[in-house]
Parts: C-alpha cells; structure tokens; sequence
C-alpha cells in the first residue's frame, strides 16, 4: 500500500479583504503515485488548494489559513516558497504568463539554477528534459516566439527539470486549441506513466484525461464535494452538471443506457474502449430503418437567403510572399447564427477580421451589406459589423461601465440622447443596469465579458462577431456566454458568427458550421452535414463531438448524432 | 536574427565592451555640435550595422518611424538659437521678426536631428547585438543584487509580448469605432488612452502572473548563490576595442576643450573661410 504523501488536515483559508473562505475545511489524502484530477467551477477553489502545496498561498498573499498541510508527513507551515518549489511543482494556465527567459534553453535551466545546482547538472538537466518534451529544435529559440502549445510544452520542462516530487497541473491547456492542447495532454499521460510521481491535475475538460487519471476530486464552493475512482464519480453526471463540471459525453451516454435500458455497460475511459463496449451491447441486427424514422426527427437547422456578409474569391497574405487565405468564397447569411471553427493558425481570425476592415483583402472582395469593405474604414463598418474580442481586458478602459458603453456609439458621432436610451435599453437586454454605475475593473471577468459584448452592441451592429467566447472558462461560464449570444440571434435578429475549438458548443448552437484547415474552407453545413464528414475532419486535426464519434466508431453511421440527448432518442425503442 | 549577425565581430564581443562602446558614442554624440561631423558619426554607426549583418531594409524599417521626430528635432531648435554677433539673418519664420533664419540655427538644427537618429541607431545596434541573458550577467558582475538584474531580463523578454497585447487593444477599439489618425497632438493623446488604461491592466495582470511563476521555479531559493550556466570573460579584442573606444573618447574630449572644436559652425567656419 503506497504512502500517503499529501495530507490536508482541516485546510482552510481566507484571501486578505475576503470574508468567505476560498477553501474550507478541506481533509484529503493522496498517496504517492497517484493520479488525481481537481475538477469544479470557476472560483471553486482548486488553484487555492494546490497553491498551498508549495507555499504561495498563504505566503504570496497573506490571508487567514488554519488547518495543516503536510508533504512527506512534514507539517510545512513553517517552509517557504522558495524551498517548497522543488517539491511541489508548479505548471500554470497561461503559457506566456510563465516564461520569462529569453531561450527556450535558459527557461529550462531557471529552476535548477535557482537551486544552486552544479552547471554540469544544469546543462544535464536541460538536454533531459527539453529532449522529453520533443523541443530540441528550439533551444534557441524565444519561448514568446513559439506557439501556445510548444510555449506550454517548455514551462512543462520547465517542472520536470526541478524534478519536484509532486507535480501540480493548473488548468495547463485552458488558453490552447485543441493542437496544442493534444501537445500537453501527450505529455501529461506520459508524466503519469514513466515517471510514476504522485499529479494533480487541475481540469475542466474531462473527456481528454479521463483514462490517465486513479482518482477524481471535485470542488464547489471550497469545499470538497466529490472524491473517488472516475466510476464513481462520474455516475453523478447530473449533479456534477448542476455545479458546472460537464462528465464526458459516453460517460453521460452509458449511465443513462444503464439506468434506462438496463444495460450493464463499464464507464469506458476513451472513445475506443467505449465504442468497444457499446458493440458488444448492440443487436447483431441493428434496426436502421428505425433509426433511420427517429434520426427524421432530430433537431433541424434553420434555413436563411438573403446574404448580409459575401466573400468573393478572398486571398489574404500578412506579408506578399506568404499567403494565408487562399481563395475563399462564401456568404453568410441575415439572421443566422454561424460557428467557424478549426485549429490554431487555420484562418478563423484571419477572415472575420476582413468582416470589418481591420484586414483588407489582397486578392478578392469582401462586401458588407452590398459594399465594398476596402472602400469603407474600420469606424464605418464598425456601424454595421461588431467584433467583440477574446479578453474584455483588451477593450476595457473606463471606470465607470455607462462610459463604457457609450464609448462606440460616441466614436460614430451619435448625439447624448440617442446614446443614453441605447445604453440603457442594452443595459436591460444584457441584465447588466444593476451594474451601470460600477467601475468594471472592480466586477468578475463574467461580468467584464458581458460588458464587453454590451459595448458592441451599443452601436447597433446587424452582425456580431464573437471570438472564441468559451476559452479559458468553465462549461457553466461557457453556456451562460453562448446563452446570451443565442438570445441576441434569436430576439433580436443579429447576425452572430462564433469562432470557436468547441465542436460541442458549435453543434448546439449554430445552424451553420464553417470548418477551415490551413487557409481554406474544407467543410460548410449544418453540424450534422458538418460532423457526418468524420474522414475529412480527421484528417484536417478537427474532431467531431465524442458522442457522435462514439456512435461513427459503433458502427452507426447515419443517422449523424450531434448531442447526448440526440443519442439516448435514437436508442429509446432499441431493444439492447 | 540572423546567423550572420550571431556570427559578427560585434555579437562577439564581451557584453561589457558592448555596453562601454554605447557609453562611449553618447559621451563623444554629447560632445560634438557640428552637424558635418555628426553626420560622420551617423556614417561609422551605419558602417557598424552593416557591418554587424543588419539589411539595408531593417536600418530603414528602424530609421522610418524616427524622420518626423528628426523634423521637429530640426524646426524647434529655431526659436532658441539666437542669431550670433554679426550673422546674417536669412528671414523669419515667424511674422514680426520672430524665428531668425540664421546659418548656425539651420546648423544647430540640423545636429540637434542628426544626433537623435545616432543615439537611436547606436542603442538599436549594441541592444540589437547583446543578448537579454548578457545584459543580466553584466549587471551581476557589476555586483547589481540578482533579483534587480533578473527583473530587468524579464522586462527585456517581455517587450514583444507586451506589443503584441497593444496591437490586439488597438484593434479591439478601431472595432469600436475609435481613431488614431488625428494631426491635433492633444487628440492623439486623448485618443490613445482607450489603448494605454488596458495596456497598463494588462501589464500588472501579467506582472503578477510572472511573480507567481519565478517563484514556482524557486527563484527565492537562495538569490545570491544561484547558478549562472553561462559566463563572460573580458578577451584581447575586448582590451583593444575598449581601448579604441576611450582613447577616442579623450582625443575627441581634448580638442572640444582644449582646442575648441566641433562647435556648431566648425566645420561651415572651414569652408566659409
């Protein structure tokens, strides 16, 4: 039986200008070499509870902490930082938050210089490590110049040289496309495999860790809600999604198999396990044209003519030898709600920006309610096209949230009365009237993202361009953003495109899916047309979402399912 | 950067001669008034970049921006060079006699934009060709305490992406209808401010994300006896180079004092007589 090497006895502790506790009275065990995944809401707690481990908390902060944390059976209430760090390693969300070496070969030697470590060691630790993560090529090379998931893949080395005995992963792929997310997740099992430390493992997105992890504890509120194997755990998909922690879609898709049609199905920790087992479930005899009668039934998209946005033969270079858009012609339509999605550096942001002038086109049109966008400028378009960026701290800038909101409608020249009665009618539209006189630097980053989208909308765009409005936040934070995208669409007759990596969220909430691979169109449709092209989207490194991929992998090819809820109707009258 | 570069006589050069020859063009730039001989420094700067590997195309990339600044450098030295003892004055600038036109203002003027451009150039090229991990250990081996040397490295390192953070606030707010192309100074300044409040936000925000980091690497470990992986040593070239750049130094230093050279009309005073 392995050693208990973290204790949490009684753990609470309060920020400095707080009075509710970020975590309280939190009492766990974990034992060396195990694997275990901290998952929750926003704000739940589980930075707070690893940052314990190595002392920044209640040491960076101060605060009220009461209760022990002991590592190795030692109390470390009296260890600092400094020494605690090659214990409890430490890898953060934002790459480029973590780097601060000018070569990708002294970030890696950072730690271990830090501990005074002969240079031989040094140089020995460096050449291990950046070889373990595959980032021998850039050496050299300036992490800021490399891209999210290589950026990620170096802080990784990073850890791995100060060879701590723990090693704690704080949300590391929350800020990276799916790419770069594969990129840190490879490396992840690969920790957990070879090197058989005790992980901690901070995480919303369940379905890719799923199979690598002995252990799930969730947080809410600070407190620790549930702990045990992801069998147990994960059971409680519908609880789990009343406080924001989304189980994986076959894990969702089983239990409700077994609770409905008495099957008798494992929790199955990857897609090939699961689509294993659904098999082994299924009739030797699958009754398609039954399927084929309920999949008549699912969801339909609606359906739009009259374009508002027309790409005509686009090509687009940031420098004239390389470039980046190659010809792409479409129309996006009055009233629909459109998702682009497709990895990092496949042209996503490259072709909104030209929606409103902030790229002109090199080769190719681009019109905008019948005009031509290299005749118009940026604060024009900006009438007609609103483009509400990824961070709200980019736009940010007043101290009080009504200027704001003034801010766009007082660039287009509008008079004090016309901008006062927008405000406020998007002030009421967004829910957000209660908050018109605060400072938004004093409101939660929910709060300054709904601002944001605010400010947009106060110019009374006919569309609105959203980028990537779920990245870095958790699937409740998520829903709530896409909610009022949808509202926005529905209600009042926006125009929406999303640029997004979550397949998931594109099938819920688009009639159109635009899939790009290096600076082309390869796939356009409803998601379902969209997701039935598994081979193309395969080879484009796009996926579809896991149900549909798990039902494509049993064998079930049509109908094309895009949801859970989609799955569990077309097995409701299926005799298994 | 390019291999060339890495591989030039500059780049080679122990950071410490580096941060000495910089040292030494400001001293003698400081010096030296006549705008012909400026212009000659501006020449041996521009022999050193090229030189060193650097494109015509990146010295003009660099050089661009800075040509209205060496136009007001050059038009507002006027109002403040007085005409000397029996100069001729050309014309005003102004009506009612206000802003002579003289030779040693159009001189002085002249310098005062030259110069600008040298000290930019000089400080692009010896920050250009010295690696933020040199800068830092210059500045350990000046007995600087290593948590002031390792910020300063970081604020090197940081430099591209806080530029980046700037260009993406730009456009978020030309998304928003804003402008930035106002001629009215005062404008352009209230136009920005929608892009300096996010990027100072940004920069604590980030800020604090990096003190958190350094710390998780253990950088409160023990400070002051912390590995360095890499070394500088002081080498023969070194000691000719830094020799080169004092005794220029003193030879320059002595005629401005003792002989009085390389005042604003030293040069023009040679070929006028």
């Amino acid at each position: 039986m392995a050693e208990s090497i973290i204790q949490f006895d009684h753990v609470t502790y309060t920020y400095p200008g707080t009075d509710t506790p970020a975590i309280r009275d939190v009492n766990l065990s974990i034992k060396e070499g195990e694997i275990v995944l901290i998952t929750g809401p926003s704000g739940a707690g589980k930075t707070t509870l690893c940052s314990t481990l190595n002392r920044i908390v209640p040491e960076s902060y101060e605060g009220i902490m009461k209760g022990k944390v002991l590592i190795q059976g030692k109390d470390i209430s009296s260890r600092r930082i400094g020494e605690m760090a090659f214990k409890a390693g430490m890898l953060f969300q934002d790459p480029s938050g973590q780097l601060t070496n000018p070569t990708v070969e002294d970030e890696v030697a950072f730690g271990p210089e830090n501990k005074g470590l002969p240079v031989e060691t040094v140089e020995k630790l460096i050449r291990e490590y950046v070889g373990y993560v595959g980032m021998e090529p850039f050496l050299q090379r300036p992490p800021q110049a490399l891209s999210g998931g290589q950026q990620q893949s170096v802080a990784y080395a990073a850890v791995l040289a100060m060879e701590p005995e723990i090693y704690v992963l704080d949300e590391p792929t929350s800020n990276l496309d799916p790419l770069g997310s594969d990129l840190v997740f490879e490396l992840m099992k690969k920790l957990a495999t070879d090197k058989k430390k005790t992980v901690l493992i901070v995480e919303h997105k369940l379905e890719k860790i799923i199979d690598m992890v002995d252990r799930i504890i969730v947080m809410d509120k600070g407190a620790v809600v549930y702990d045990g194997t992801p069998d147990e755990v994960l059971r409680h998909y519908r609880e789990l999604r009343q406080i924001g922690v989304v189980a994986p879609q076959i894990n969702q898709f089983f239990t409700w198999l077994n609770e409905n049609k008495h099957t008798h199905l494992t929790q199955a920790i990857n897609l090939e396990s699961a689509a294993k087992e659904l098999r082994s479930a299924l009739p030797a005899q699958l009754p398609l044209e039954q399927m084929k009668k309920t999949g008549e039934t699912f969801k339909s998209f609606r359906k739009f003519d009259e374009p508002i946005i027309q790409i005509q033969d686009l090509h687009f270079g940031y420098v004239p030898e390389v470039e980046v858009l190659h010809g792409i012609t479409l129309d996006i339509c009055k009233g629909q709600f459109v998702s682009i999605v497709g990895r990092n550096g496949s042209g996503k942001t490259t072709i909104v920006k030209h929606f409103n002038g902030l790229h002109q086109p090199t080769g190719g049109k681009v019109l905008v309610k019948g005009r031509d966008t290299s005749k118009a400028t940026v604060a024009e378009l900006s009438k007609s096209v609103g483009y509400c960026f990824q961070n709200p701290d980019h736009q940010i800038f007043s101290s009080l949230v009504l200027d704001e909101l003034s801010y766009g409608p007082k660039n287009l020249g509008w008079d004090q009365a016309e901008i006062d009665k927008t405000v406020d009618e998007v002030a009421k539209m967004m829910g957000i009237e209660d908050l018109i006189e605060e400072n938004p630097y004093n409101l939660s980053k929910g709060q300054r993202q709904q601002i944001a989208v605010a400010a947009i909308l106060c110019m009374r765009p006919d569309v609105l361009i959203v980028d990537e409005p779920t990245t870095g936040q958790d699937p409740l934070q998520s829903r709530a953003m896409m909610d009022t995208v949808k509202r926005l669409n529905e209600e009042m007759g926006k125009t929406i495109v999303v640029i997004t990596h979550d397949m998931s969220i594109a099938a819920e909430y688009s009639d159109r899916i635009i899939a790009m691979h290096m600076g082309k169109v390869i796939a356009d449709g409803t998601p379902r047309e969209v997701f039935a092209q598994d081979e193309l989207l395969r080879s484009s490194n796009l996926e579809a979402p896991q149900i549909t991929r798990l039902l494509q992998h049993s064998g079930i090819a049509e109908p094309t399912v895009i949801d859970v809820d989609e799955a569990c109707r077309l097995f409701e009258d299926i005799t298994l | 950067m390019n291999s060339k570069i890495k591989e030039s006589f500059l780049y080679r050069l122990d950071p410490r001669t580096k941060m000495l020859l910089l040292l030494v063009f400001i001293i003698v730039g400081c010096m030296i008034m006549d705008p012909f001989v400026t212009l000659g420094l501006l020449v041996l700067a521009y022999i050193l970049y090229r030189t060193t590997g650097f494109s015509r195309r990146q010295i003009w990339g660099l050089t661009k921006p800075l040509l209205l600044a060496f136009f007001l450098f050059f038009i507002l030295t006027f109002p403040f060079a007085k005409p000397l003892p029996g100069e001729t004055i050309y014309f005003y600038l102004l009506p009612g006699n206000h802003v002579a036109v003289t030779a040693s203002a159009v001189l002085s003027g002249l310098a005062s934009a030259i110069r600008f451009v040298f000290f930019i150039w000089t400080a692009d090229l010896i920050t250009s060709v010295t690696p933020t991990g040199d800068i830092v250990l210059t500045m350990n081996k000046a007995k600087m305490p290593p948590e002031a040397s390792i910020a300063i490295g970081i604020a090197f390192s940081y430099i591209p992406v806080l530029k980046n953070e700037i260009g993406t606030v730009i456009e978020a707010q030309k998304s928003r209808g804003a402008s930035f192309e106002s001629k009215n100074p005062f404008k352009k300044i209230q136009a920005y401010i929608p892009v300096i409040v996010p990027g100072l936000f940004i920069s604590i925000v980030k800020g604090r994300e990096i003190a958190r980091a350094i710390e998780a690497r253990g950088f409160t470990y023990d400070p002051t006896h912390r590995t360095y992986r890499k070394d500088i040593h002081l080498v023969a070239k070194d000691f000719l180079v830094m020799f080169l750049a004092v005794l220029f130094a003193v030879v320059v230093s002595y005629f401005h004092s003792k002989r009085g050279w390389f005042g604003t009309t030293f040069i023009w005073n040679l070929l006028t007589k």
